[in-house]
């Protein structure tokens, strides 16, 4: 029999003398399958999901019901103006693409660091992360003034003989959004094929063992399989590690790209790329600690995971704190009148209040995972990685606002407020992504099974093959 | 008519039948709106009319007079009609009529003639009045005014008369507020009140659009206890009037100035119609009119009502936080540049900076020249313009000359609050020192059409790009809507389309509204971006004329007039060809009082603005101010 | 009991020891068509089965070069090539704008041959296994671990293999039969998919058909845009209700002189004065070589095609209604020969009403040629008179 040792599922040791368990309790191969398939095999699902699901399809409703209404009034049913042509659609835009970067960065950066306590969460982050980067490319869809030929962006042969301009950041994001979205998607769905087998074969019902084997494309565990199953995922992690920095890196030229103060700037790749790592770990945590309790995953997501968590929000937190005060560093030393304005129209302008909204969500509040009590108290957490969010979104929403709304000529100058339809497209994008969201929570395994049946120790032999023949 | 003859009328008119009169011939004139408050006009015909006068009004619209007249008569536009008139000097001038009347409407000659029981059409009537000899006819016509026709003068010899006395002048008045009525600067008196072009043209001073405000000045205003955008109430004796006050940096001090022509319940859909219960636009001030003081009313009473009123307002000028304003002081004298006689004579090149001097080598690339490059049209001509802020006096004629030849649609007060305004070429107004005596600089701004254009490059399905004689060209059937490029527009001149503007000419009942369209300019639909391109209908159609005639490819200089330049009073806005040697444009850009704006962005404008030349006699109060603005 | 067919044999181990354990056994038996079924991937397993690297991660390579290529070519052909224009002064071609574009690319095309080569070098997928079949076997991607020898190896024996197996520790030894049962999808599933495909014709025959035939009825608009402006166009129509003919273009109205449109000059204008045709060129003309040349050069695009370079009447319009005329399908009157004595004796104006005015079955030029060039065209035809003289 596989050997066993009992663990309390709170406790974590010193780390640097002997790290706590990737999973906790008494769990062997057989009861990690049970504890996640049995949440897709239940009849129904906790009382907690239905309730959470129907608020997610109302809202998702909201959302069509905006749409509708922007696509056939006007663009204008927003508070976007002159000088301000760009509002919060696209500052949910970036708010939902960075979101989606913390789930690739857990599969495969991680993976190529060799860290295996990221078993326990990466099913989780990919999926967030596909479904954030749904979210986040409805709006640049939806946000352009005529979506009807909005399939003019791809270099599809015309009868107006014409192609996209490939030297604009908006295409350079089309390429970019496109390809994450489906490098993401693939690498998902490979992680999923084991599962899915194994859902497929505990399945009672006919309907279950045709849709989990239709979708596990036979698969066997078969190690010839296994092999080439690794080498592929080896290779998409390596290749999704620099797409994930270059996605928002790209993200980032939408604004680095152009002639504004405060937009024009080379910090923006790496700053964007942290501050987007820094939310969507904040938004992995505000997933994970409801449904590890509510689906009973408690064991496989444990406190070493949400303490690692943290401590990378910290890290990823102070590096967002160091670009802005870099900006405003380089705004005073550069001596450029709009720029050094541009800065000091951020802090104490008429947005002044979004400025220090973001200041204390992203770089004051992050401090308090310096102590290990605070990373350990989960409703903290909790707390802390929505306000990260929050913080986050409200970087978006300076960034956007406060360079178009007081840029060169003073003429232009004009505030922006957002109307009760941008409100409602916001709050509807949540509906979009937690209804996917609860759908894949209960219909698709939550965490990754073999996966983390790979880093019990259980797993590995004592036994060192020897060189022999082929076979 | 003088304000004693109005009261006169009035109480005649209110005598009904005892009176003079059994008949009122009120002819394109708007007298139940725009007379004084204190002559009760309407009271005076709803009197007349009752003790059985009778009272026709001759209009364009269905207006406030006519809701009070037994008659209203539909009249014919005076582009529709024949029409004659006097000059000051006695010359006969001639009117012609350039269209059939669109509904039926009948001039004011031929009312008076059908009055007069003469049978004659109007034509009829102003031919009878002008030369016999026809030839002599079709000159005066065409001229306008029949040559020849002045009176002759008189010889007067001049009385000397004695030194004027005047009272005591003090700046303030001693008791009370003088409140100033002028006639609208766009609107005038009312009578245009129901044009949506003239109501959206911002105040050239106020850039206030949609309605009327009370300016006064600040100290004026921190006296009285009134804030900036609250109504306050103006009374005078029983008669008083609520408006919005609006703070105006170097307005009088005690003193209150308030346009007419606003206020309309009867003028139409645009400014107000109470049968239909549209709202009126702006306020009426008649009522605080007197006969007497017409256009001056003395000890008014002010009382702030605290109530804030939304005013929209193109420029948000000095409701800037202290931020603002540093910052626009900060960079004011970057971009619109002025300077002494004394520095124009010390240094003609005083307006230009570094920037504007980097040639080709400024780039880091080679940069393309679609004179030499294979790939590309070969350039006949090099377009360019230049607007001399020295002579631009800030009335906002170009701006409206672009809306009628471009199509350009009205969005209406709420679009405008919210700073959707249309406009291509805009006048920006700053004031810039002491707002109790500020120095006011206008720079009307259009598209740069930049030949680095930091537009085109961001556009994702090229729908904006450089044609190769120098035009940036917005293709409004490319546009998908994006806005990047007006993101990355530093001046800020692109609008785009947040709704469809032009839905109501669709309505039914409304095809008289796709009249005023320019046929040569599409109407841009929801969702696309548009923005000044330099008349390029008029360009092309310089150029198709030349084409067909076969002439040398050169349009001569002055052929082409872009609308803003056409309808320019003082002549501030030149376009034509750079390559042409001798075309205006081409001296004004080699003049050495020609900057780019924002010229360190490298965005290489084709639109250049000749710096200002202030020249204040030395013992005005206005050099000492000019000094200290220029050099701080 | 029927003897059926062997696909394999089973061995079911409870831990990764005993599994590698065997796995090397069977590799050093000589085994070749074997393989183990693990639920996850076993560190060493590949080395103790013998197992050589894949060759997937060069196809990758190939793969994401080829895209680089690509993303480099479409950006070359489409914005430098096919359909160069001008953007921001920029050069046409440029690699700094063109990295990220071609690095997403390359990217894409890797990532997608890694996805998809590797399920096809593993022949996913497969939907049925002879090994499905057997109840034990579905604890291959829970707990416990396979070794599976095929029939077809050829060290393969029955009886024997088993026995091999069960001396490696296993916890069980099974067979595995061939299935008997059709492996091809069941006849609904092939009919609905068939159906299916060819329902997803039918849009593109429609497609098809829409686009080769032709018809009265507008296209179905779903979006206006600016198909349809809120303006009117110079040649249109309006509704009865605003004018009574229905144009759009209004006549000026009668009596009335533009602007630029006085025409005093009536010698210049209509080749009369006072009733009489005017005799020569009118004053306000400079007639000099290049004026006449223009009249030539004018000659020879509005006259010439009737009446011939020359003048004669013999040009290609009147060559080619002879043509005509000879086939009985038209009716044709030479062009006037305008050396003739006819046109010879008649004033300047004359010539000139009638380039303006048309005569005959000539049609008015007054549209065409405008009034300078008309006086130069009268000059040129002189000159013609004059070289047919000689």
């Amino acid at each position: 029999m596989a050997d066993s040792f009992t663990v309390p599922a709170a406790a974590t040791q010193d780390e640097r003398v002997f790290p706590a368990p990737l999973v906790a309790g008494t769990n062997d191969f057989a009861s990690v399958t049970e504890t996640v398939c049995s949440i897709v095999e239940a009849p129904r699902a906790p009382k907690a999901w239905y309730v959470i699901f129907g608020i997610a399809v109302a809202l998702l409703g909201v959302l069509g019901a905006m749409i509708v209404y922007l696509v056939s009034t006007g663009v204008g049913v927003w508070g976007n103006n002159q000088p301000v042509a760009w509002g919060w659609p696209i500052v949910n835009f970036v708010f939902w693409v960075g979101i989606g970067h913390a789930g690739t960065l857990i599969s495969a950066v991680l993976f190529l660091f060799r860290q295996g306590w990221r078993t326990g969460i990466n099913r989780f982050s990919e999926a967030m992360t596909i479904f954030a980067v749904i979210c986040a490319g409805m709006f640049p869809a939806i946000h352009v003034g005529r979506i009807w030929v909005i399939w003019w962006v791809f270099p599809i042969p015309n009868q107006m003989s014409m192609w996209p301009n490939f030297r604009s950041p908006l295409l350079w994001d089309v390429f970019a959004v496109s390809t994450y979205f489906s490098v993401s998607l693939l690498f998902w769905y490979m992680g999923l094929v084991p599962d899915l087998a194994t859902i497929r074969d505990r399945a009672k019902t006919k309907a279950r063992r045709f849709w989990y084997g239709l979708f596990s494309l036979g698969w066997t565990g078969s190690n010839r399989q296994w092999h080439r199953y690794e080498r592929a995922y080896l290779i998409l992690a390596a290749l999704a590690t620099p797409l994930v920095l270059s996605v928002h890196s790209v993200v980032s030229f939408d604004f680095a790209t152009s002639q504004l103060p405060g937009w024009h700037t080379t910090i923006f790749p790496p700053y964007f790329v942290a501050g987007a790592i820094f939310s969507g770990f904040a938004m992995v945590l505000t997933l994970a600690i409801p449904a590890r309790k509510m689906f009973g995953l408690e064991d496989l997501i444990t406190m070493r995971h949400i303490e690692n968590m943290c401590k990378i929000i910290m890290a990823t937190g102070m590096m967002v704190g160091y670009a802005y005060a870099m900006e405003f560093f380089m705004a005073w030393y550069s001596g450029n009148t709009y720029e050094g304005f541009a800065f000091v129209n951020r802090a104490f302008g008429p947005y002044w209040w979004a400025y220090w909204i973001m200041v204390s969500c992203n770089v004051i509040s992050p401090q308090i995972f310096w102590s290990k009590k605070a990373r350990t108290n989960l409703t903290l957490v909790f707390i802390m990685s929505i306000f990260v969010n929050i913080g986050m979104w409200f970087e978006r929403f300076v960034i956007t606002v406060t360079s178009l709304n007081r840029d060169f000529l003073p003429s232009s100058w004009h505030y922006f407020s957002p109307t009760w339809v941008d409100v409602l497209t916001l709050l509807g994008s949540f509906g979009l992504f937690f209804t996917l969201f609860m759908l894949f929570c209960r219909w698709l395994p939550q965490v990754a099974i073999s996966e983390v049946k790979n880093v019990m120790p259980q797993a590995h032999p004592h036994h060192h093959p020897s060189e022999g023949k082929e076979g | 008519m003088c304000a004693s003859e109005l009261k006169a009328l009035a109480d005649e008119l209110r005598k009904g039948q005892d009176g003079a009169y059994r008949n009122l011939l009120l002819l394109d004139c708007n007298p139940a709106y725009d007379l004084p408050g204190d002559l009760e006009f309407v009271g005076a015909l709803e009197g007349f009319r009752g003790a059985g006068g009778t009272v026709i009004h001759l209009g364009l619209y269905r207006d406030e007079t006519a809701g009070h007249a037994d008659w209203h008569l539909p009249m014919a536009h005076a582009f529709e009609t024949w029409a004659d008139g006097t000059a000051w000097d006695g010359t006969m001038t001639t009117g012609q009529p350039l269209i059939d009347p669109l509904y039926a409407g009948r001039s004011v000659l031929e009312m008076l003639g059908w009055w007069t029981k003469d049978e004659r059409s109007a034509k009829e009537q102003v031919r009878a009045g002008g030369p016999a000899d026809g030839k002599a006819w079709r000159r005066a016509l065409h001229d306008g005014l029949v040559a020849g026709s002045a009176a002759a003068p008189l010889q007067v010899s001049a009385k000397a008369l004695p030194a004027p006395q005047f009272g005591d002048l003090s700046a303030t008045p001693a008791d009370g507020i003088e409140v100033r009525f002028m006639p609208d600067r766009h609107i005038g008196d009312g009578r245009w009140a129901n044009l949506g072009w003239l109501q959206e043209l911002p105040d050239p001073m106020t850039k206030l659009t949609w309605d009327n405000a009370a300016m006064m000045s600040f100290a004026t205003a921190a006296s009285l206890g009134v804030e900036h955008g609250t109504m306050v109430r103006l009374s005078k004796g029983a008669r008083s009037v609520e408006v919005p006050a609006y703070l105006m940096p170097g307005h009088a001090d005690g003193c209150v100035t308030i346009a007419l022509g606003h206020g309309r319940t009867a003028a139409g859909h645009v400014a107000g119609l109470d049968d239909d219960e549209i709202e009126p636009v702006g306020f009426d001030v008649n009522p605080l009119r007197a006969h007497d003081s017409a256009s001056l009313a003395t000890g008014v009473a002010v009382e702030p009502l605290g109530k804030p009123y939304p005013l929209a307002v193109t420029q948000d000028h000095f409701a800037i936080d202290e931020i603002g304003t540093q910052g626009r002081e900060q960079r004011l004298p970057n971009l619109v540049k002025e300077g002494s006689v004394a520095e124009w004579q010390q240094e003609p090149r005083f307006a230009k900076s570094a920037a504007d001097y980097w040639g080709k080598d400024s780039n880091l690339w080679q940069e393309l020249d679609p004179e030499t490059d294979d790939r590309l049209y070969k350039p006949k001509h090099k377009w360019g313009m230049a607007i001399d802020l020295s002579s631009c006096t800030g009335c906002s004629a170009c701006t409206i000359a672009c809306q009628a030849e471009n199509n350009i649609p009205v969005v209406g007060k709420d679009q405008v609050i919210k700073g959707r305004e249309m406009h291509w070429i805009r006048m920006d107004r700053y004031f810039a020192g002491d707002p109790a005596a500020p120095k006011v600089m206008s720079q009307p701004v259009a598209c740069q059409h930049c030949e680095m254009a930091p537009c085109e490059q961001v556009c994702p399905v090229a729908a904006t790009v450089h044609s190769s004689e120098g035009l940036n060209d917005m293709v409004y059937n490319r546009c998908i809507g994006t806005r990047y490029c007006s993101n990355n527009c530093p001046y800020k001149v692109r609008r785009f389309n947040f709704f469809d503007y032009n839905e109501d000419a669709d309505q039914p009942g409304n095809e008289v509204m796709k009249m005023a369209a320019n046929p040569e300019v599409t109407v841009r639909a929801r969702g696309v971006m548009e923005k000044c391109s330099f008349c390029v209908q008029r360009i092309e159609r310089a150029r198709i004329a030349t084409r067909n005639e076969d002439r040398d490819s050169r349009i001569p200089d002055g052929t082409i007039e872009t609308a803003c330049q056409q309808s320019c009073p003082t002549g501030s806005i030149v376009f034509g060809d750079l390559m042409d040697e001798g075309s205006q444009v081409r001296k004004a850009h080699e003049n050495p009082r020609s900057y780019a704006m924002l010229a360190e962005l490298n965005n290489k404008p084709r639109n250049l603005f000749l710096a200002r030349i202030r020249n204040p006699h030395p013992a005005m109060p206005a050099a000492a101010a000019e000094e200290a603005v220029t050099h701080g | 009991m029927e003897e059926r067919k062997l696909h394999s044999v089973m061995a079911e181990f409870t831990d990764v020891n005993s599994l590698m354990a065997a796995a090397e056994r069977v590799r050093d038996a000589g085994f070749r068509k074997w393989d183990c079924h693990t639920p996850f991937p076993v560190h060493g397993l590949d080395d103790a089965m013998g197992v050589k690297m894949t060759r997937l991660p060069w196809i990758v390579l190939a793969m994401g070069l080829t895209g680089c290529g690509l993303g480099l070519l479409l950006q070359w052909w489409t914005n430098a090539y096919d359909y160069p224009y001008i953007i921001s002064g920029k050069p046409v071609w440029a690699i700094p704008a063109n990295i990220p574009i071609t690095f997403e690319v390359t990217v894409l095309f890797s990532a997608f041959t890694a996805f998809f080569a590797m399920w096809i070098m593993n022949d996913l997928p497969r939907w049925f296994s002879p090994l499905s079949r057997k109840k034990n076997f579905a604890r291959a991607t829970d707990d416990r671990f396979f070794v599976v020898i095929e029939a077809a190896d050829p060290q393969f024996d029955g009886v024997r293999t088993a026995e091999f197996l069960n001396g490696l520790g296993a916890a069980s030894v099974e067979e595995v039969e061939m299935p008997d049962e059709p492996t091809r999808l069941p006849a609904r599933y092939r009919h609905l998919l068939f159906t299916l495909a060819m329902a997803m014709l039918v849009p593109l025959a429609m497609i098809y058909n829409a686009q080769h035939k032709t018809s009265t009825e507008p296209r179905v608009h779903l979006v206006k845009d600016m198909d349809k402006q809120a303006r009117f166009r110079p040649q249109g129509e309006t509704l009865a209700g605003l004018f009574a003919d229905g144009r759009m273009s209004r006549p000026r109205i009668e009596g009335t002189v533009g602007r630029g449109m006085l025409r005093e000059d009536e010698g210049l204008e209509t080749g009369m004065e006072g009733g009489e045709y005017v005799t020569a060129v009118p004053s306000a003309l400079q007639v000099d070589e290049d004026f006449v040349r223009r009249g030539q050069e004018r000659f020879g695009i509005y006259c010439a095609p009737c009446h011939g370079f020359t003048g004669k009447g013999d040009g290609l319009v009147h060559q080619r209604a002879l043509q005509l005329a000879a086939e009985g399908n038209a009716q044709w009157v030479q062009p006037t020969d305008l050396s003739s004595a006819l046109v010879v004796d008649q004033a300047d104006g004359r010539l000139y009403e009638t380039i303006r005015m048309g005569r005959n079955t000539m049609p008015a030029y007054a549209s065409a040629i405008p009034v300078e060039d008309r006086w130069a065209i009268v000059l040129y035809v002189r000159a013609l008179q004059r070289a047919a003289a000689q």
